[in-house]
């Protein structure tokens, strides 16, 4: 007497909704890493209201995206042995996906396009070649004078310095 | 603007701290300058200037980047009929009171701009490279003169400011050199050269200097 195969695919087809569920929750995620910086995009308005709210997700999401793609990779290898073709191809992604956004959440792009002065040297006004219709920003403290000129601070934005001992940030 | 030390998120126009553990935390304004580098130079021929980094020299601004920006679209608009998103104003707050200064009223009226703002007499100075824009209150010794710009030849300089009052000559930095007040300096007033989109954004109900 043989065992009806059903049995068997009802066990496969019953495996693919938390194999699903994986899939999602991979996808969220992915949002949640995703949602910050879709906000703070540049060239867009942002209202107050939502640059807190992308600006609080993107200092608190590290820890958690780190938690739940760990579980999301563990359940999805302890799915992996009785799962199907099709649930295993779900499966994948949703390892990848989870991974990606737990790793992408500890890399802010924005930052990566500007490149502060962190060490800034300075030279004696008649060593260098800057026009004098170019525009400086002028800061004198104690007697102490520091120019930085607009060109160059359109590139960096910001410069961390030290004048007259007070430590300043300069930016445009 | 982020710090490395407790991940905060700065303002940069305003320097407060809008997210993080320093959040509510407030930058002191250091009394700054946008001054042509001619003029400060010779303001403060012992001053340093920033050195260019040579890794990204190729990527600074070219020396048309104003007229360059001044095309580029704005994401957020001042109020319609009032002045265009883009028209470089000087913003100035006094007592309470904002007030956006465009740029050709103070060339049509070079070197000198005068106004109350707040209640107090204030006056706007622009320099003798006619680029260079700087802002003082005209309360001193306990008057309040107004100023004109007296044009002087075969000097450096092309003007002297001259008060009312005592007909002491001042200079760019609003300091006396000659007369009665010599030696005194107006007190300076901060001053943002700023678009006029971003300056409204910041003092919604900033008024526009229109004599």
């Amino acid at each position: 007497m043989s065992i009806p195969a059903a049995p068997r695919s009802i066990r496969r087809s019953h495996k693919i909704v938390p194999v699903l569920c994986l899939f999602l929750a991979s996808l969220a995620t992915l949002a949640l890493a995703a949602y910050p910086i879709y906000v703070i995009r540049p060239f867009r308005e942002q209202t107050p209201a939502a640059l807190e709210r992308a600006l609080w997700v993107l200092m608190h999401n590290k820890p958690l995206l780190l938690m739940l793609a760990s579980l999301i990779t563990v359940l999805a290898l302890l799915l992996w042995r009785h799962a199907g073709w099709v649930a295993r191809s779900l499966l994948v992604p949703a390892m990848g996906i989870t991974i990606l956004a737990a790793v992408s959440s500890w890399i802010n792009p924005y930052e990566k396009m500007f490149h502060p002065v962190g060490a800034p040297n300075f030279l004696a006004s008649n060593l260098t070649t800057i026009d004098a219709n170019d525009m400086v920003i002028a800061v004198t403290l104690g007697g102490e004078s520091r120019a930085y000129p607009i060109r160059e601070m359109g590139y960096h934005h910001i410069v961390n310095d030290r004048l007259h001992g007070l430590p300043i940030v300069v930016t445009y | 603007m982020r710090d490395e030390e407790t991940g905060s998120y700065w303002q940069q126009v305003t320097g407060a701290a809008i997210a993080g553990p320093c959040k509510g935390e407030q930058l002191t304004l250091v009394p700054q300058d946008e001054l042509s580098f001619g003029l400060w130079k010779k303001e403060q021929p012992n001053g340093t200037v920033l050195a260019p980094l040579p890794r990204y020299t190729a990527k600074y601004e070219k020396a048309t980047w104003e007229s360059e920006v001044a095309k580029l679209p704005t994401v957020i608009h001042g109020t319609k009929g009032t002045l265009a998103d883009r028209e470089t104003i000087f913003g100035v707050v006094s007592n309470g009171a904002a007030q956006a200064y465009p740029m050709s009223k103070l060339t049509a009226q070079s070197p000198v701009l005068l106004d109350v703002l707040g209640d107090r007499p204030i006056m706007l100075v622009l320099g003798p490279d006619g680029k260079s824009v700087r802002v003082f209150s005209r309360q001193i010794a306990g008057r309040e003169p107004e100023f004109y710009g007296h044009s002087v030849a075969n000097t450096s300089d092309s003007w002297t400011l001259v008060d009312d009052t005592t007909l002491s000559g001042w200079n760019f930095d609003g300091c006396a050199v000659s007369g009665e007040m010599k030696g005194q300096c107006l007190t300076r007033i901060d001053a943002l050269k700023d678009y006029w989109f971003d300056w409204q954004h910041y003092h919604p109900h900033s008024g526009i200097y229109r004599h």
